[in-house]
């Protein structure tokens, strides 16, 4: 196969340049554009034009190269599938496979099972995803270790199944870094046939500090899988976190899910929050209000992942769209004094939301999401 | 592209109520509460760390007798400290649009000003042309998470007299789950428009720290044991936020916790990495 499409193809031949050879029939079909059909499908040979030029050769036997590989791992709860990249910038086109990151343990160690526990026991959700440790390899192999780790539910990794792909080891770091980012540009860029296995990287560091900087350069500048003989709950939940981050498709603005959430331990007494399911109004807001001393519902609306003008210039968010998730909400029916403080750039539509909730006090809040602790400390006097 | 970053250390003028535990149990809860003994200990701290920068940051409420205390407090602070600063104003637009002016007329020693922005440039981009030290100064201008902004703020500002050599880009990042993809592919835009786009051409700075402890991840106990500990938890996110962006080429990063400078300027002790 080529990736090369027929235009891309019929532009060097004869008689997309008018020239005399057009439409010759020396390659036994009809005409040119035929031929361009035929060959970006590889079902003919491009040596049948007499009037080839180099350029298209070139372009022709690179495009049929193949860029990173995507490898399947095997494992004994779930296969792990790595590598497959094609671009250097996650601006350019989405990342496909986020980096696993297994965890080694040596059965000898006598907090081998103290470990297996607590590596079956790690899960968290974060905006959709649920992150968990994704396999387990073992230093040296034992068959009743294995069954252990099957035994904990955990996803079991031959470590033999990493020769499928290629190893960088840790020299200094801004080296490391550098070879990871060459062999990504020969893979990706040149298609160079030698570097087209997907990578990973054993870390070698215990520490924990250490380990988090070396593992965050490592996510995002190109290890297709990681190893680290240490486990920790909040570093593994920050690397996770900031592979969904590098991974997520740039020109999707990033979403949460429309509902009812809650910040600490709201009651019928707390305040009701509204804003957009773009994920930056929600984090801003949630951020805020995450951090005042009192509990408080957030209403996300589902606006396609706009952002609050947006969402109003484009209809997203409209009253009867808001109160449709409002009423339907049980914790919210349980309010006392039903005050809804809405983003002050929707301060046109406290009128149009007055209508359609009625219990409810619509209350203009602040444009900025910064300014929400202070909003509150003046409302309250 | 080679990466080589450098790295400030960032102190605060007042501490308020939701101030980072990890950071008092860092600096010690009667340190932080001294200006003067607090930006003496973070200068040992910075330069065994591996900062090059202390930054000082006026988190100020809006009030203008805040103003005439705060450059007071200032000039105390410019006499005994001995590495370069980067001066923080409040971020508030029109406070800055007052406060800044004043503080940048006592800077007496070369040094980076944060920051002006899209409505307040005007007032800030005088102070700094009429300085005594104008050319020693340098403005770190700050746009909402758009390279299409940051680069209208770098054309408006050099059209009203700033030296292009004196502008240091804050594109604004987000942490890690926090919209830190955004900021993150921004300036790997950035530095690739550079190469061709002058009005690009500027070293970019983050303040890692400052959009960290935003999250309520990295100051509240407040979650379940799966979270793992908030020492670490909170360490991680700014560390993983600062290498991030240190790997889409950002320039300077402003942290807040020592440990996480200690953490990534021994990785890029010895040489560059080459992207």
């Amino acid at each position: 196969m080529t990736n090369l499409s027929v235009m891309d193809i019929f532009k060097f031949l004869p008689a997309a340049k008018k020239s005399d050879n057009a439409n010759c029939g020396e390659c036994g079909l009809k005409s040119c554009m035929m031929f361009a059909v035929k060959l970006s499908k590889a079902e003919t040979d491009i040596e049948l034009c007499p009037c080839v030029s180099d350029e298209l050769r070139e372009k022709f036997s690179y495009s049929k190269k193949s860029q990173q590989l995507e490898i399947t791992l095997n494992g004994s709860l779930k296969n792990l599938i790595v590598g497959g990249e094609k671009v250097m910038y996650r601006h350019e086109k989405t990342f496909i496979n986020p980096p696993p990151l297994l965890v080694m343990l040596n059965y000898k160690d006598s907090d081998f099972e103290d470990n297996l526990k607590r590596l079956s026991n790690y899960r968290v959700e974060n905006i959709g995803e649920e992150f968990l440790i994704e396999g387990v390899c073992l230093k040296e192999y034992s068959k009743d270790a294995e069954q252990k780790i099957k035994d904990f539910g955990l996803n079991f990794i031959n470590i033999d199944e990493l020769d499928k792909l290629s190893e960088i080891k840790e020299t200094s770091f801004p080296e490391t870094i550098s070879k990871l980012v060459s062999t990504r540009k020969k893979a990706v860029l040149d298609r160079d046939e030698n570097y087209i296995k997907p990578v990973y990287i054993h870390l070698q560091d215990s520490e924990i500090k250490t380990l988090c900087a070396k593992a965050s350069a490592y996510i995002c500048k190109y290890a297709s899988l990681l190893i680290f003989d240490t486990f920790d709950e909040a570093l593994f939940t920050t690397l996770f976190i900031l592979r969904q981050n590098i991974f997520t498709d740039p020109e999707m603005p990033l979403q949460v899910e429309s509902k009812v959430y809650e910040f600490n331990n709201p009651d019928e007494n707390s305040y009701v929050f509204l804003t957009t399911n773009f994920a930056l109004s929600y984090f801003a807001v949630a951020n805020e209000i995450s951090n005042l001393d009192k509990g408080a519902y957030l209403v996300i609306t589902p606006s396609e992942g706009m952002s609050v003008l947006t969402a109003w210039s484009a209809e997203k968010i409209t009253a009867e769209i808001a109160a449709k998730i409002i009423n339907s909400s049980d914790v919210l029916k349980n309010i006392k004094n039903k005050r809804l403080i809405i983003p002050g750039l929707l301060a046109d539509l406290k009128e149009e939301l007055q209508v359609a909730l009625k219990d409810w006090e619509i209350v203009v809040g602040t444009i900025e999401a910064y300014k929400i602790p202070d909003f509150i400390k003046q409302f309250e006097n | 592209m080679t990466l080589k970053p450098e790295f400030a250390l960032e102190i605060f003028t007042n501490i308020k109520d939701n101030f980072p535990k990890p950071l008092i149990d860092y600096w010690g809860g009667d340190i932080i509460c001294n200006p003067v003994q607090w930006l003496l200990k973070a200068q040992d701290v910075a330069l065994k760390v591996g900062a090059k920068y202390l930054c000082l940051a006026f988190n100020i409420d809006e009030n203008d007798n805040e103003i005439k205390n705060s450059i007071e407090l200032f000039l105390k602070l410019q006499d005994i400290v001995s590495m370069p600063l980067i001066i923080r104003g409040s971020g508030l637009k029109d406070f800055d649009a007052k406060f800044l002016p004043c503080l940048i007329n006592q800077i007496k020693k070369p040094a980076i000003v944060a920051f002006a922005q899209d409505l307040n440039y005007k007032p800030i981009v005088s102070a700094v042309l009429n300085s005594s030290i104008s050319s020693d100064l340098k403005l770190v201008l700050r746009a909402p998470i758009d390279i299409n902004l940051s680069k209208e703020l770098n054309i408006l500002c050099v059209d009203y007299g700033l030296n292009p050599q004196n502008i240091i880009m804050d594109t604004d990042t987000g942490c890690v789950g926090m919209g830190l993809d955004y900021g993150y592919s921004i300036i790997e835009r950035i530095k690739q428009a550079a190469l061709t786009d002058v009005s690009l051409k500027h070293p970019v700075i983050v303040f890692a720290g400052e959009e960290s402890f935003k999250a309520k991840e990295a100051k509240s106990d407040d979650f379940k044991d799966t979270r793992g500990s908030l020492k670490v938890r909170s360490f991680s996110i700014e560390t993983a936020t600062a290498t991030a962006l240190a790997m889409a080429g950002a320039d300077i990063i402003v942290c807040e916790n020592p440990l996480t400078i200690e953490a990534l300027s021994s990785l890029f002790i010895e040489k560059a990495a080459t992207l």
